[in-house]
């Protein structure tokens, strides 16, 4: 607890929850003391007819004191003095009802006073208690009027909040990470407001990305799998912005927010949840040409491209130029790109009856990657099982082989060179480059090492958490992958670190053992290991929904989510073309047009 | 938060209106002490409780009345906005009167000890009646009437607006207030109270009676519509202002002009009060129908006719916040429904629960005692999850809760469910007084719980402390208190 002198001059103390129960517990006393002094005088009466039990009175008045104390901790500010005398009545009468008649009486081995002849004995009480909380109240009024007493801020009242932070916690990245680091953190600092954190986002939402691939299908609506960061905290501040540059020597970060402006923001301890931007292997040419597939408006973007391909398609009397645009290249075979082809793989398809003049030996769905077998998250077998499953479905998989240029409706795949006008990149991530700036030890593709405590080495407020991070698992003795069923473990671990660092506790290491993998190849099959056990087939894609469906935040997206799948079970997938507000023209347009 | 509780702030009142309130209260002070002092004297009761010079008594009385008047006007100005919220506020001042003046320095001025016994109190129970109805009430709707007459000045289109108001209210009260006698008129058919009731045409026709009965319901509907149309705006708040304004007419309508217009004077008298106990509980039942009733046409008015109410304004779908709510009521019944049990079992009163459902057992009654707890709690979190702005008030709501559950249920439902007459006798609400602490109890408990499951689930509710109260919710604190003025009433009759 703090002191400092307010402009008048008085001494002004800042009060705690705690605070404000002991000064109830204090005032109750009092108020007890005097009102029964006050009704004695008056009355003449002698103490024990009123009061047989004084101890147990006394004692009592204290704990009503405190719980009075602790009820009007927030509101008292927005009282009149009228309302406080009222609260003090009800107060009195309420006591005289519980204390007076039942309490009081079963604690002294009488039993409860609650018949009429018995209360009309302890009807004197009501006076004195009335008299209790009036004076009770009043003090604690008059308390606050005078500005010796101030009222426990609301978490809301964040300018306010502002001079009573005592450290920040900043968390930069809006994935699953930095969003479970904040909320864990809250919750175990509770309503302490002398923490404020902040988290840094560029986006409002925090995407559920094992569905994304499900968007760009049209299974679901793209804002169904996306709840909003705001929905997840009652007293974090979120910033939608992003992070330009960090100096760890000063604690600062330079953030330009979504407005354009730029803002610094000061820290005590940062938290680096930035993730991953993908890799574009130093090919300028895929960065222009090819689709990513990281977020809600590149599954968008994929979407509105393929129906304008397919319509473009339609129209298009050239053999050549329509099998064009009917191509699709996906690279990178890992779970994002085999889900991904396998989606779109079926909504093509499946949209096709729609296109009079396409037929489906024309639509060329095409998996490149360079390993031997998609899928190398999962055994061989399950991944040998998903690539039957593809091909019989239709898509066709590269294996050993690099997609080592791309041109304006073109691919080379090793050295051959095919027409395709849809390029979805998903062939490896790189972490966020900022963090090759703030002077921290990071490994070959730049991730930020840290601890098995979640610091990152040589610092001593700098955390990273996810896949922008490399953190040994103390389980397996490697470093945990990138995906996001760790990524939630490590923020676990980190907010009890956080909190134990805040509180002078003890951090402890990360340490989680997988608990599975499930991927989605098609339309009702997938591939599922889960504590060791294998599943295939529609039981897998039964599971997967149901799992990702529990994981889903928020009780109405799910809801969302299970209505949209409902809805897919009895109509045929839209094709409506929505293309976004900033769309440009597409990176690989037809060509001839 | 919607823009419900955004108002003027009024806080700093320029003297002249601080002045012209204080002079109105004066005045509404002296009218409605003449009244009452009136009436007191006509039953030979002395204003001062000293039996020995009534002129004298009165005339200081008199003196008194203007006093606290002026002080009620100074101090509540700003509550007096509305004509409920004036006469809530008058009662108020009132019974705190009663304790100040009768039991404290009456006593003192008499050259007695103040005892503040329930022998005391209950010799200055006439007192009682009369300050809180017809000194207090008065006082409010006297100088809410002087002040809106000398400051306001209304134009045209106000009054229209106005009066498409008021004839809406009457008509949502008249139906509310049939309703409610609907209610009230099957007890009276049970005791033979019609004949009585025709007493007053000078008829013993027990239809003539049902019909006056139907009659005077209606009309104290339509007043009820009137005066607090701009009061009642939640259910929760609504069925509170129907418990106050049930007994408000026990008083003025039972214990003062029915007497007084069947030529027996007013009846202000402990005895007179105990002989008709039943039907404070009839009145009881009647105010908290009217106040749920008018509340629901209100709000299905404001529905259909009104494009957007600035204060209740639900942008979002009835779902969204209803179900929560009874959700979250749902869960704190356990806690209120747990802490009544302890009540239940010290009165051995679970085998008598279970016989609702046919069965015998303490097990079975409790079950069934959770169960109903459980819908009542539910009903709480969807009626009052406006009003539980701040963890006081919730406690509070919770007693009002509470002694309406009393009402309603072990006096009324349960022995209609049980086959049984209805438990309206001074007996058998003495036999009920350990199930009044308990229900008071189970309201606390459950009341308190929700506003942690508020805050802790619903945003929103963190933001209700920030914004400033409205002009009806200005009231609410008064409400409160005439509820506890409502028990302390009841055990007094008890005792």
């Amino acid at each position: 607890m703090s002191a400092s002198v307010n402009n008048s001059g008085g001494v002004f103390l800042q009060k705690t929850e705690t605070r404000w129960i002991q000064l109830g517990a204090s005032l109750g006393g009092l108020a007890a003391l005097i009102s029964l002094g006050l009704f004695l005088i008056l009355s003449g009466s002698d103490p024990n007819s009123v009061v047989p039990g004084f101890l147990m009175y006394f004692a009592l008045a204290l704990l009503a004191g405190a719980g009075y104390g602790w009820l009007l901790r927030t509101g008292i500010r927005q009282l009149k003095t009228y309302e406080s005398i009222v609260l003090g009545v009800v107060y009195g009468v309420a006591s005289w009802l519980f204390f007076g008649l039942v309490i009081v009486p079963v604690l002294s081995g009488m039993g409860p006073q609650w018949n009429a002849a018995d209360a009309a004995v302890q009807f004197p009480l009501l006076m004195i208690y009335l008299l209790q909380g009036v004076i009770l109240a009043l003090a604690l009024h008059g308390m606050q009027a005078l500005g010796w007493l101030r009222a426990v801020e609301s978490p809301h009242a964040i300018d306010e909040l502002e001079t009573h932070i005592q450290q920040r916690v900043v968390i930069l990245g809006g994935g699953f990470a930095g969003v479970t680091t904040a909320q864990e953190l809250e919750k175990r600092l509770g309503n302490h407001s002398h923490v404020q954190i902040t988290l840094v986002s560029q986006t409002n939402h925090l995407l559920f990305t094992p569905m994304l691939a499900e968007v760009t299908a049209g299974g679901v609506e793209a804002q169904h799998i996306s709840p909003p960061l705001r929905a997840f905290f009652r007293h974090v501040r979120v910033i939608r912005g992003e992070p330009t540059k960090i100096n760890a020597a000063e604690n600062t970060i330079a953030v330009q927010l979504s407005s354009g402006s730029n803002m610094t923001l000061a820290y005590d301890h940062l938290v680096l949840a930035l993730g991953t931007v993908p890799n574009f292997f130093g090919n300028a040419n895929f960065a222009r040409y090819a689709f990513t597939f990281k977020s809600l408006a590149d599954a968008i973007h994929i979407r509105n491209h393929v129906i304008d391909c397919l319509e473009r398609a339609d129209s298009e009397m050239n053999p050549e130029r329509r099998r064009a645009r009917l191509t699709f290249v996906v690279v990178g075979a890992g779970f994002a790109g085999s889900e991904l082809i396998g989606g779109l793989n079926d909504f093509v398809r499946g949209s096709l009856w729609y296109y009079k003049h396409l037929r489906n030996e024309e639509v060329t769905f095409l998996l490149v990657h360079p390993g031997e077998r998609i899928l190398p998250e999962l055994s061989t077998e399950l991944a040998l099982y998903a690539e039957d499953k593809m091909t019989a479905r239709g898509v066709a998989i590269r294996g050993n082989v690099r997609v080592t240029d791309a041109g304006l409706g073109s691919v080379t795949i090793g050295d051959e060179t095919i027409s395709a006008e849809t390029l979805i990149w998903t062939a490896g991530n790189l972490p966020n480059p900022i963090l090759k700036n703030i002077g921290c030890e990071t490994d070959t593709r730049g991730a930020i090492i840290a601890d098995e405590k979640l610091l990152v080495k040589g610092q001593h407020n700098l955390w990273a958490v996810g896949d922008c991070a490399v953190i040994p698992d103390v389980v397996t003795g490697k470093s945990a992958p990138p995906t996001a069923q760790y990524a939630l473990r490590e923020a676990k671990t980190l907010a009890h670190n956080l909190h134990a660092v805040l509180n002078q506790g003890e951090p402890i290491v990360f340490r989680h053992r997988s608990q599975g993998a499930l991927a989605v190849v098609g339309h009702q099959t997938a591939c599922a290991e889960v504590f060791g056990f294998k599943f295939s087939g529609l039981f897998a894609w039964l599971m997967w929904r149901g799992i990702y469906l529990s994981k889903l935040p928020t009780l109405e997206k799910k809801v969302r989510v299970l209505l949209d799948w409902v809805i897919d079970v009895f109509f045929p997938r839209d094709i409506t073309y929505a293309p976004l507000d900033d769309e440009t023209v597409d990176p690989i347009p037809a060509t001839g047009d | 938060m919607s823009a419900r509780f955004i108002t003027q702030s009024d806080h700093l009142l320029p003297p002249t209106k601080r002045l012209t309130q204080t002079a109105c209260g004066t005045l509404a002070g002296l009218l409605a002490g003449l009244i009452y002092a009136a009436l007191l004297t006509s039953q030979q009761i002395s204003p001062m409780m000293n039996a020995t010079d009534l002129p004298g008594d009165s005339l200081f009385h008199l003196l008194l009345s203007a006093i606290v008047g002026g002080w009620f006007g100074l101090t509540l100005g700003e509550r007096t906005a509305t004509v409920g919220g004036s006469l809530v506020w008058g009662i108020n001042f009132g019974v705190l009167w009663w304790l100040v003046g009768p039991l404290t320095l009456f006593p003192l001025l008499n050259g007695v000890r103040p005892d503040w016994s329930v022998t005391t109190a209950r010799t200055a129970f006439p007192l009682l009646v009369g300050l809180s109805v017809t000194y207090g009430a008065f006082m409010g709707l006297l100088h809410w009437g002087l002040y809106k007459l000398v400051v306001n000045r209304r134009n045209l289109r106000v009054v229209r607006q106005r009066l498409l108001h008021t004839v809406q209210a009457s008509i949502s009260g008249g139906l509310s207030g049939l309703l409610g006698g609907w209610i009230f008129g099957m007890w009276m058919e049970q005791t033979g109270f019609f004949p009585l009731v025709a007493g007053l045409v000078n008829s013993t026709d027990p239809g003539m009676g049902r019909s006056l009965h139907f009659g005077i319901s209606v009309l104290i509907g339509v007043s009820y519509g009137i005066l607090f149309q701009r009061d009642t705006r939640t259910i929760g708040t609504s069925i509170a202002w129907g418990l106050v304004y049930g007994l408000i007419w026990w008083i003025l309508g039972s214990l003062t002009l029915m007497p007084l217009l069947l030529g027996q004077g007013v009846q202000w008298s402990l005895a007179a009060a105990q002989s008709v106990f039943a039907s404070l509980i009839g009145h009881l039942l009647y105010g908290i129908t009217l106040g749920v009733a008018q509340a629901v046409l209100n709000q299905i008015w404001r529905t259909l006719f009104v494009d957007s109410d600035p204060l209740m304004r639900e942008p979002e779908g009835p779902g969204t916040r209803g179900l929560r709510a009874l959700g979250l009521g749902a869960v704190a019944s356990i806690g209120g429904g747990l802490a009544f049990t302890t009540v239940m079992v010290a009165t051995n009163a679970l085998p008598v629960i279970a016989g609702l459902m046919g069965m015998s057992g303490a097990i079975e009654g409790f079950i069934v005692h959770m169960g109903i707890s459980v819908l009542i709690g539910a009903a709480y979190g969807l009626l009052f999850r406006h009003e539980s702005t701040s963890s006081y008030a919730a406690l509070a709501w919770g007693l009002v809760y509470g002694t309406v559950w009393w009402v309603l249920g072990p006096l009324t439902l349960m022995p209609s469910l049980l086959g049984s007459p209805l438990q309206w006798s001074l007996e058998a609400a003495s036999s009920n007084f350990p199930s009044l602490v308990g229900h008071l109890l189970y309201g606390v408990v459950l009341a308190f719980v929700y506003d942690r499951l508020l805050q802790r689930y619903d945003p929103r509710r963190a933001n209700a402390a920030q914004t400033e109260i409205a002009p009806f919710a200005k009231a609410v604190p008064a409400l409160w208190v005439l509820t506890l003025i409502l028990l302390l009433f009841i055990v007094l009759l008890q005792m």
